[in-house]
């Protein structure tokens, strides 16, 4: 029996009727289903407990948009920024609580972060004089890395975020960083909770983001395994 | 007890900002399903069909573009009807549709999602049934009279619709001019309406009472 994996989606109008949706982006659920795991879109706040139910793994995806109708752009950019934490936050909560399996990805991983307790430095490419925002670097990897037993210590990644991890929660750690110094990875001490700051599901197969970088699969297959490995299914 | 899990075949398509395909979801189908009892979760891959129909215990087939005319034995005679066409979007409905049928399980289609039931069964889709958002009152019958009361007011948001019926599917709401706006089948748990019970808009009074048959219906197959 395979490994079910809710993914949360991003705030969207739908195409029909231009009414208040949800978007996934398809690079997260191929990346899953090619890695031995069955994707599910959850969307409803009312059904979080259930959702922790269902599932043997959550991953927290990155933030998106999608909007058919350009007039009404605020509405759906101010449900990213408003509802959506508050979703992603209580399904957090109800994996975390049910000690089910949860990784991150970039928005994700700043969820998890503040949920544990830690800050997020906002805009701090002004500050610090280095972009994030559409381009790639290095990423350098620890001893406890996961991604660094996968692909080894030093990797292409892409980078996609204006926002990191300022103070690090308690009970996580840092295990691998970009050359100037961002959080890249970071995994909890004792639950089963890991989270990157750039974007593996865009770096899988002949279009890589960027083409220097590995074909990351064999990351969604490990975190398929551990979700398969905790559910018990034969 | 678990409630019902209601596996929703959503909009699938491109998002040029991001340069990838998305699904993306319309909350109103969420809503209904949850308020009428039922767990809401969204296919993603349709690698994952077998998997989806597996675990979860009904299929919502919901609105959307026009089916390709190759689904139902017919050519395409002009471009501009394909309109906001998707081949991955029209696969999946009828991969997800096609494994709920051979189950047994509940499959309920709205809008498109009840073409798609009818042509799934072997039937065909009416390419020019009127004007879009134009008014109509239905005469109701069977399952539907019994479920919605004698007649049912909505406007249309397709200018397509059902056309010759699928094997087994019995016409349950017709419009003055004959056309077929409901199916039900005959002994398999499987409904398709042409209007929008979930949308505000669809002109007909807010009504859950179609989710909530169906959620049922969900909660009591094996």
């Amino acid at each position: 029996m395979k490994p079910i994996i809710a993914l949360n989606g991003g705030s969207a109008l739908d195409r029909q009727f231009h009414s208040k949706a949800t978007v996934a982006n398809k690079t997260y659920s191929a990346a899953v289903a090619a890695a031995g795991g069955v994707p599910i879109l959850v969307t409803d706040p009312d059904s979080i407990k259930s959702y922790a139910e269902i599932a043997d793994g959550l991953i927290l995806t990155g933030s998106l948009f999608f909007n058919p109708d350009p007039e009404r752009r605020s509405e759906v950019s101010k449900a990213e920024s408003g509802e959506r934490p508050v979703y992603d936050a209580a399904l957090l909560d109800a994996f975390v609580k049910a000690g089910k399996p949860v990784f991150g990805i970039c928005l994700g991983l700043q969820c998890i972060n503040l949920y544990f307790g830690g800050t997020l430095a906002d805009g701090f490419k002004f500050k610090d004089g280095v972009e994030h925002m559409m381009c790639a670097h290095n990423c350098l990897a620890g001893e406890d890395s996961v991604v660094g037993k996968i692909f080894g210590s030093e990797f292409m990644i892409n980078s996609r975020h204006n926002r990191k991890i300022d103070t690090l929660a308690p009970g996580l750690k840092a295990v691998a960083f970009s050359p100037d110094g961002v959080i890249e990875e970071v995994q909890h001490e004792s639950l089963p909770v890991w989270a990157v700051e750039w974007h593996p599901e865009r770096m899988r197969g002949d279009h890589r983001e960027p083409p220097e970088g590995p074909d990351t699969t064999p990351l969604f297959q490990w975190f398929c395994g551990v979700c398969k490995e905790m559910s018990g299914k034969e | 007890m678990m409630k019902p899990r209601i596996l929703i075949a959503a909009e699938d398509s491109f998002d040029p900002n991001t340069g990838n395909g998305n699904i993306v979801l319309c909350k109103e189908y969420s809503d209904a399903v949850y308020h009428a009892g039922g767990t809401p979760l969204v296919a993603l891959d349709i690698r994952t069909a077998k998997e989806y129909a597996d675990v979860t215990d009904a299929l919502l087939l919901i609105g959307g573009p026009v089916i390709h005319p190759a689904k139902y034995g017919s050519v395409v005679r002009d471009f501009s009807y394909l309109g906001g066409f998707s081949g991955t979007r029209d696969n999946m409905d009828f991969a997800l549709a096609k494994l709920f049928l051979a189950q047994g399980k509940p499959i309920l289609g709205i809008g498109r999602g009840a073409m798609v039931v009818n042509v799934l069964t072997g039937g065909t889709v009416n390419e020019s049934i009127g004007e879009k958002g134009a008014e109509t009152e239905d005469t109701l019958s069977g399952q539907m009279e019994k479920l919605l009361g004698k007649t049912i007011t909505f406007k249309r948001s397709y200018g397509w619709g059902i056309g010759r019926l699928g094997e087994g599917m019995q016409p349950e709401a017709v419009a003055p001019d004959g056309t077929v706006d409901a199916i039900v089948h005959k002994e398999k748990p499987v409904w398709g309406v042409v209007w929008h019970p979930e949308h505000p808009d669809d002109g007909a009074a807010p009504d859950n009472r179609l989710y909530e048959m169906f959620v049922s219906a969900a909660a009591s197959a094996d």
